[in-house]
């Protein structure tokens, strides 16, 4: 469980990007983070792992402060940034390196992941193209089983096989006892996996609710033309006429336009 | 249960274990040139005397070996080197200390028994090279071999201690200056060395200047008064630099270290 409690943080010689932001993420969930560019999704997954420290609040992730960096922590968490750096060595070598440092590593679950990434363990990761070794990292993360999984931006620079691969192995991966959070732009890359939704704008929480409220709440439909149509939350123009977002008038679940309901909280319209 | 925050043997043997794999052909990579480039110098010198090349000849590699060996403790905490580095560097699951410790490991404990043991094979391997060499030349010259008994027979004078462990603590200071820096670490480390050095010799200026008015400009006057058994003031002050000083470079490297951000 992730709680964080009137945080403030802020860049050197910048302004306050997080202002008394307040945040509770429980256990068991894939959490999608959305935020337009300069929001502060990346700055927050920072400070839950504890690679930036707050100037005032206070921050839990499952019962540790992430500013003091317990090994225990350490371990129990894994970051794929949207920006990495990996050694150059094999990917052999890297897993043969690097899973003792985490107790629940999953060697099956690994090679599982690697297979359907397409990626062998005899590959170089300085040899291999930047996607791959996005790919490589992802599965990595996966077979860690570490119980907070931070995603920052996980399917730029994959392609679409890839992207597909990447939803599937992820849903299949994560248990009960995970927190995957993941930051990102392509909304539609991660539609389909996230169970709970999180916008921030401004260093503020717009929006937090779990899709299957929001499913029930919200009507997301293509129409040729809005006339007739009352209670119009939000609507874009499109090639086939108008995407709008209206009240659902019953209680069915409707497929979410994630995108369209981006674009609606950020307009300020839900 | 959580386990302890500070220090786990099992979790250093594991970190340490992460860096000799991930690392280990960077590090035979430089023991490999440094012997190499060595061998050739020696070589170079060995076949350029004619009469006797002894013990004192030897002191010039030796004293390139430290720099190299200075340069080398200075490229400690080689992820810090970019941000994406020091984000993967600071999420590895131990602790601040095992980090530190793993990398002054690698550095000191590690690297100067090899060091000094792949200094004496070079030197025999260049002797062994060099004799013939001489002797196609046609002259008949003595090459000593090399050994490390005259720089360790006096090792229970207390000179040849502060010798031994100001070159430790000048290692300590290159080696925990590294983590104020990321890019250019190596160069940076160096110029901050050089930095303190001005700012004592500044210091030293500005305090000649108040308690001996006659003092002109950078002509210094330095009063060394006579303690006993040889010590003078000045000796005194320089053993203390050279004898303590890694004991605050250290911990500051440690807290450096340990209050790094991503």
């Amino acid at each position: 469980m992730i709680s964080i409690n009137q945080v403030e943080y802020s860049y050197p010689r910048k302004t306050g990007l997080f202002n008394d932001f307040s945040l509770t993420v429980e256990t068991g969930s894939i959490l999608g983070l959305l935020g337009k560019n300069g929001a502060g999704k990346t700055t927050l997954l920072k400070l839950i792992s504890g690679l930036l420290a707050p100037s005032k609040g206070k921050l839990d992730v499952n019962g540790f402060n992430p500013v003091e960096r317990h090994p225990d922590f350490l371990a129990s968490l894994f970051m794929v940034p949207e920006e990495f750096t990996l050694p150059p060595v094999t990917i052999d070598c890297y897993a043969r390196a690097t899973t003792p440092l985490y107790p629940l590593f999953d060697d099956t679950k690994l090679d599982n992941i690697l297979k359907e990434f397409e990626l062998k363990r005899s590959d170089h990761l300085s040899r291999v193209s930047h996607g791959q070794r996005k790919k490589f990292l992802i599965a990595f993360a996966l077979a860690t089983n570490c119980h907070i999984l931070l995603l920052d931006e996980p399917t730029n620079g994959l392609d679409i096989p890839s992207k597909s691969v990447f939803r599937k192995v992820l849903v299949s991966s994560i248990s009960e006892e995970q927190l995957v959070i993941i930051s990102t732009h392509q909304v539609k890359d991660i539609d389909t996996v996230i169970d709970n939704l999180l916008v921030i704008d401004e260093g503020k929480t717009v929006y937090h609710k779990d899709l299957s409220v929001i499913g029930q709440s919200l009507h997301f439909e293509t129409v040729t033309s809005m006339a007739g149509i009352d209670q119009v939350l939000y609507s874009e123009r499109c090639p086939l006429g108008y995407r709008i977002v209206t009240p659902s008038t019953d209680s069915q679940e409707t497929a979410i336009d994630m995108e369209l309901l981006f674009n609606a909280i950020i307009n300020k319209k839900i | 249960m959580t386990s302890n925050h500070f220090f786990q043997s099992g979790r250093f043997f594991k970190l340490l274990s992460y860096d000799l794999l991930i690392h280990h052909k960077r590090y035979l990579s430089v023991l490999a040139s440094a012997t190499i480039i060595l061998l050739f110098m020696l070589v170079i010198s060995m076949t350029s005397h004619e009469m006797h090349f002894g013990m004192r000849n030897y002191q010039g590699s030796l004293f390139l070996c430290l720099i190299a060996g200075g340069l080398f403790v200075s490229s400690s905490f080689p992820y810090l080197n970019s941000e994406k580095g020091t984000c993967h560097y600071l999420l590895l699951p131990a602790s601040a200390f095992e980090k530190f410790l793993v990398e002054f490991v690698i550095r000191f404990v590690f690297f100067i028994p090899v060091a000094l043991c792949l200094y004496w094979i070079t030197t025999n391997l260049a002797r062994l090279i060099a004799q013939p060499i001489c002797l196609m030349q046609g002259y008949d010259s003595i090459i000593d071999s090399f050994t490390y008994k005259p720089l360790f027979k006096d090792a229970t004078d207390p000179s040849s201690l502060f010798i031994g462990l100001g070159i430790f603590s000048l290692g300590t200071f290159m080696f925990s200056a590294r983590l104020f820096f990321k890019r250019f670490a190596v160069m940076k480390s160096l110029l901050s060395g050089v930095t303190v050095l001005m700012l004592c010799l500044t210091c030293l200026v500005i305090l000649s200047h108040i308690f001996i008015p006659e003092t002109i400009g950078f002509d210094i006057t330095l009063k060394d008064i006579p303690l006993r058994n040889g010590l003078t003031t000045i000796t005194l002050f320089r053993d203390i630099i050279a004898g303590v000083s890694w004991l605050f470079c250290l911990p500051i490297g440690y807290f450096k270290l340990k209050e790094l951000q991503g």
